[in-house]
C-alpha cells in the first residue's frame, strides 16, 4: 500500500480516515456523544478536536498514546471517521482537518491531527453551524467505532 | 337487557372556563366538582359504568375530552356494561366518572394513584448529574451548576406538560447528559424531528432539526427556560 501523502502542517487528504478517542465519561448508552466533539468559538486558533491519522497508526497504537491513556484509561473506545465526510458540509466555512505534530504523542507525534477552523465562526450563526457540525460528527462516529477494549468496529445509534 | 336512554346535555362553553385541569386546580361539570391532584398518570383512562347502551355517551366523552384539552377515544365493552374513555397524552390521576342513571349528572371520584415512572427516572438522572463535581470527566470539565439543574427542572416540567396537552403525540423522553461547561444537555428524537437544549445556568441554547437526514438545522436560539415551551410544542406537533 502506498504511503499517503500528508504534508506536515497541511490538510489531511479527504480520502483518509482519522481516529477520535472516546472518553468513557462522555459515552451515552455505550455510544459516542456530543461531548466527544466539543468545539467552541472561544478556543484558540490552532487548537481543535484532537485526532489520530488512521493511515499512520493502528487502533492499538492509538490506545498506547500516553496522554490519551491518562485521560481515558487503558482500553478506551475509538471512533473512525472519514476526513472528507467530516468536513464536506462545512468546507466553505474554512473548517478542515490538518496534520499537527503533538510532541506528547511521542513516537506517534506525526500521526496527530486536529479538526479546526470553527473558531472563526461568529455569533449565534456560528454557534448554529458548530452545533450542526457536532451532530454530524457524532453521527459519523456512531457509524464506525471501536468499543472500549475492542479491535472490531461496530455501528450503533 | 333493555336500553336505558338518558339525555346528555353538554354544558355550555362558558363552563369550560372554570376548568383548570390536569396538574391541579378544580374542574366543574354541571353540579359536580372534580379535583385533579398534583400526582398524575399518563393516558388518563376513565371508565363509565351504567346500563348500556347509552346514547349520549359519545357526546359525553367529547365533553370530558374538551375539558382535558384533548380528544377522547371511547371504547365500549358490552359484556360489562362499561364504557371506557382513553385520553391519550393526558396526565391526570385516574378517575372513575359514574353516570347516575337517574339523572344526567356525573359523579367523579379518584380511582387510583400511579406514578409516572419514566419522568421520575429523569428526575433521578438529573439529581445524579447535579452531583458531578469538578473534573468529573478527567479532562477538566466544570462541575454541573445548581442553576443549570434548576433550569433543567423547569424544562422537564414544561416538556411534560406539553406532552400531556398534545393528543396522540408520539411520546418521547429526552436523553440527559452533562456538558463539560457545567451545563446539562437534553435531546429528543421524535419521529423525524430532533430537538437539543443545552442549559448553562439560566440560559438555554436551543437547536432543532425537522429531519434526521438534514445537516442544516431549523434555527438556533438562546432563551430563558419558559420560552423553550414553544419548541416542545413544535416537537410534538
Amino acid at each position: 500500500m502506498a504511503t499517503p501523502v500528508i504534508v506536515e502542517g497541511g490538510p489531511v487528504p479527504p480520502d483518509l480516515n482519522v481516529y477520535r478517542a472516546l472518553n468513557p465519561a462522555h459515552m451515552q448508552n455505550g455510544l459516542p456523544n456530543d461531548e466527544h466533539f466539543v468545539m467552541r468559538q472561544k478556543h484558540l486558533i490552532g487548537d481543535g478536536v484532537s485526532l489520530g491519522i488512521a493511515a499512520l497508526l493502528s487502533i492499538s497504537e492509538m490506545r498506547s498514546i500516553e496522554p490519551l491513556r491518562n485521560l481515558c484509561g487503558d482500553q478506551f473506545g475509538i471512533a473512525e471517521i472519514n476526513v472528507g465526510e467530516a468536513v464536506q458540509p462545512v468546507a466553505e466555512s474554512g473548517i478542515s482537518v490538518i496534520q499537527q505534530d503533538d510532541e506528547t504523542w511521542g513516537f506517534h507525534r506525526g500521526a496527530h491531527a486536529i479538526l479546526t477552523g470553527y473558531q472563526s465562526l461568529q455569533g449565534n450563526a456560528g454557534k448554529k453551524r458548530i452545533s450542526e457540525l457536532q451532530r454530524h460528527l457524532v453521527k459519523l462516529a456512531r457509524k464506525r467505532f471501536y468499543p472500549a477494549g475492542s479491535d472490531t468496529p461496530v455501528s450503533g445509534g | 337487557m333493555a336500553a336505558t336512554e338518558h339525555t346528555w346535555a353538554a354544558p355550555s362553553c362558558s363552563a369550560a372556563s372554570d376548568i383548570v385541569p390536569v396538574f391541579g386546580g378544580t374542574a366543574r361539570a354541571l353540579t359536580n366538582v372534580v379535583d385533579f391532584p398534583s400526582k398524575s398518570l399518563k393516558n388518563l383512562t376513565a371508565p363509565f359504568y351504567f346500563v348500556a347502551p347509552y346514547s349520549g355517551f359519545d357526546q359525553m366523552a367529547k365533553y370530558w375530552a374538551g375539558l382535558l384539552c384533548c380528544q377522547g377515544e371511547a371504547i365500549y365493552s358490552p359484556g360489562e356494561a362499561l364504557y371506557t374513555v382513553v385520553f391519550p397524552g393526558v396526565w391526570a390521576e385516574s378517575l372513575v366518572m359514574r353516570l347516575d342513571p337517574a339523572s344526567t349528572e356525573l359523579s367523579v371520584a379518584p380511582l387510583q394513584t400511579a406514578q409516572p415512572v419514566e419522568w421520575e427516572r429523569l428526575d433521578f438522572e438529573l439529581m445524579r448529574l447535579g452531583n458531578l463535581g469538578p473534573n468529573w470527566d478527567g479532562e477538566g470539565a466544570e462541575a454541573v451548576s445548581p442553576v443549570s439543574v434548576h433550569t433543567v427542572r423547569i424544562l422537564l416540567r414544561l416538556a411534560r406538560e406539553a406532552s400531556a396537552r398534545v393528543p396522540f403525540a408520539q411520546y418521547s423522553l429526552p436523553s440527559l447528559f452533562a456538558s463539560i461547561e457545567g451545563g446539562i444537555c437534553l435531546k429528543w428524537d421524535v419521529g423525524q424531528r430532533e430537538l437539543k437544549c443545552v442549559a448553562v445556568g439560566e440560559t438555554v441554547e436551543v437547536i432543532r432539526w425537522r429531519s434526521r437526514d438534514r445537516f442544516e438545522s431549523d434555527g438556533f436560539w438562546e432563551l430563558s427556560a419558559p420560552k423553550v415551551a414553544e419548541h416542545f410544542e413544535w416537537l410534538l406537533r
